[in-house]
């Protein structure tokens, strides 16, 4: 199977007043994994919809190739995709299921038997073909379904959390073992999910929808480590947020006041938003828990606070710290277990520090996309 | 009656506690299922397994063991035509609810909001407005001097109003309007409990709309289908009023001959043995339909 280019651009779609998806352009190299990742109601099913032809987008266009597909049917448009809850046909045995779009296709009985086998072989359910759906495990139905999306051989396939209904441990192996299917068919993926942690360890790229919009698409780590807005910072990882007073911008970084003693220096807000705000503004300070340590309250450049709680959780130790700042916030700390650090006690006053560039700056109107 | 021990009547009293008391929230012990099921049984047993027992003692002694009765039945070429008539027209009328029901059903599971209201109500409007004035209606349509044979008349494609009524194709006619809600509704049950996404899935792997609804939509609605057909066929096989109503004296049917040899002719041995025979018929078809349904157990889910 040889991934085509899967290009969106300028997508809309509107029912009635309400916009789902606004504008949306994205272009997904041949054979790259994307994940569309958003929360609930962010459009990103109606996206999906739109590429798979359920939907007809209001203005704009969607071409596999150099095919312009637009306009044409969803049977006309070879694009695999599995379905939430996998919508395998009940009436129907494995092997029935499997050989539909083959059958759709009109391939010889003998070249579908083939193929049907391979495919089976190939998700490791040789055995299953003649039974029935609903006598299949959760994770079995799962396989199934890629097999059915993967048979025909779409250049592009669509998969719309495909792993919601199942549980954590065998939700980790199918994202093992559907980054291993995709490298070895070569198609294009678009793989639209509201998991963070399923968007960044199996894709290539992930672009982050919010309210309709594409608010930003890039590289796992880079999404992660340079958010460009207050919705990405928050929804990729953990993240703590402090409302802070702008005071000045440098040419390679701004200060900020937490408090009467405290300025912090940080890194400088984004071109555009620089120009919106002005000395004396409120601005959102981030910064992620791994990125903040648990220092000396009289060290220089130190947020205070106060141990509300300590969290003992495996690979590390989470300690929550209300900070003296506006609306006395708490911070999430990741101490690791194995540092020299002392325990802290809860009730004991800490200082909270970071490096300079761990800190993020986003102006308050970012934070509504 | 033998005097219990206080100890072994504290012991009868807990036993029967236990018994209508819930040992497990999950399931209902034998004994209280069978005591909420006994105003069911009550009223099955007076009202319905008795008088057909003693129907069926009528046709069978009188007073001693005669089969007479039967022997007419069976013997007789007018009620063999009479009981041939009867299949005939409720296979009819099965089939032509299904044809005319399906598309009925199809739309009101997919519509939505004000439509799917109108067509629901459509749909129970008939189904509620009794069967004496449905098929009065069809009389005042279908009539020598009706709306239809005015029309007909009136606009000249026929010189002389046409015999509509008192025929077999008109009872046809009448019972399939008055039983289409039981064909409509199992199908429309079972239509809705079939996932949209299961078309939209067989259009994505490359069926045009007309095969993923012959390869996908159809089948899974096929236990509404036969449900309907069984209530279908099944009512249409007893039905009285409509085709004593609409039917002439050639289009004499079961129900009408059984009510004729009852109130008529009073000749009630004979009216209970074509009573029986009626009954062993409809009894023959539900087994054999269901027999046929459960063929159909690999949907799961739907079925």
């Amino acid at each position: 199977m040889i991934g085509q280019v899967l290009a969106l651009q300028k997508l809309r779609k509107r029912y009635n007043d309400a916009v789902a998806v606004d504008n949306v352009s994205l272009e997904i190299q041949a054979g790259e994994f994307v994940s569309i990742l958003g929360p609930s109601g962010s459009g990103k099913t109606t996206l999906l919809a739109m590429i798979a032809g359920f939907e007809r987008p209001c203005e704009g266009s969607i071409s596999i190739g150099a095919r312009d597909v637009t306009a044409l049917a969803p049977n006309h448009r070879n694009i695999g995709m599995v379905f939430q809850k996998y919508a395998l046909f009940p009436h129907l045995t494995v092997g029935q299921n499997i050989a539909f779009p083959l059958q759709m296709r009109g391939l010889k009985r003998t070249l579908i038997a083939d193929r049907i086998k391979r495919s089976l072989e190939l998700v490791q359910l040789g055995e299953y073909e003649r039974r029935y759906p609903h006598e299949l495990s959760g994770g079995q139905q799962q396989r199934v379904a890629v097999a059915r999306a993967t048979v025909f051989e779409p250049p592009v396939l669509l998969m719309d959390e495909p792993l919601g209904a199942l549980d954590k441990k065998l939700r980790e192996t199918m994202q093992l073992e559907i980054s291993r299917l995709q490298k070895r068919l070569g198609a294009t993926v678009v793989y639209v999910t509201h998991d963070q942690d399923e968007a960044l360890t199996m894709s290539d790229r992930v672009a982050v929808m919010s309210k309709g919009n594409l608010v930003q698409i890039g590289e796992p780590v880079e999404l992660y480590q340079r958010p460009q807005s207050a919705f990405v910072a928050d929804f990729i990882g953990k993240m703590n947020f402090i409302d802070v007073e702008y005071l000045a911008d440098r040419h390679d970084a701004c200060t900020v006041r937490l408090n009467e003693t405290v300025t912090l220096s940080v890194p400088r807000l984004g071109a555009n938003e620089r120009a919106r705000v002005t000395k004396g503004d409120l601005v959102r300070l981030a910064v992620r828990p791994e990125r903040l340590s648990i220092v000396e309250t009289e060290a220089t450049d130190t947020i205070q606070g106060i141990v509300e709680s300590s969290v003992f959780v495996g690979s590390f130790q989470l300690v929550l710290v209300r900070i003296n700042a506006r609306g006395n916030p708490v911070m999430q700390v990741q101490v690791p277990i194995s540092s020299s650090t002392p325990f802290v006690r809860v009730g004991e006053n800490v200082g909270v520090a970071a490096k300079k560039d761990a800190f993020h700056v986003f102006a308050p109107a970012a934070t509504q996309p | 009656m033998r005097k219990l021990s206080p100890i072994a009547r504290d012991g009868v009293r807990r036993r029967f506690r236990q018994a209508f008391t819930q040992t497990s929230f999950r399931h209902y012990s034998t004994a209280l299922s069978l005591y909420l099921l006994a105003p069911l049984f009550a009223v099955l047993i007076a009202g319905f397994l008795y008088p057909i027992g003693h129907l069926v003692k009528l046709s069978l002694f009188s007073p001693g063991l005669d089969f007479s009765a039967y022997i007419r039945v069976f013997e007789t070429p007018l009620y063999m035509a009479v009981m041939a008539r009867t299949f005939r027209v409720a296979l009819a009328v099965t089939v032509l609810s299904l044809l005319l029901g399906f598309p009925v059903a199809f739309a009101m599971a997919r519509l939505k909001g004000r439509l799917a209201l109108v067509a629901g109500a459509a749909v129970f409007v008939a189904l509620w407005s009794p069967v004496l004035v449905r098929s009065y209606a069809w009389i005042v349509l279908l009539q020598r001097n009706g709306m239809v044979n005015q029309f007909l008349t009136e606009t000249g494609i026929t010189s002389e109003p046409l015999r509509l009524i008192y025929n077999e194709s008109a009872v046809i006619l009448a019972m399939t309007h008055v039983l289409m809600p039981f064909m409509i509704l199992p199908i429309f049950a079972a239509l809705r409990s079939v996932p949209g996404e299961y078309a939209l899935a067989a259009r994505n792997l490359g069926a045009t709309a007309t095969r993923a609804f012959f390869r996908v939509t159809l089948p899974l609605s096929l236990p509404g289908v036969f449900a309907g057909c069984v209530m279908c066929f099944i009512l249409a096989l007893g039905f009285y009023i409509t085709p004593a109503l609409i039917g002439g004296p050639g289009t004499l049917m079961m129900a009408t001959l059984i009510g004729q040899q009852a109130t008529a002719l009073l000749d009630w041995p004979f009216a209970a043995a074509l009573s029986t025979v009626l009954l062993c018929l409809t009894l023959f078809f539900v087994l054999v339909f269901r027999k046929v349904l459960s063929f159909n157990r690999g949907f799961h889910g739907v079925g």
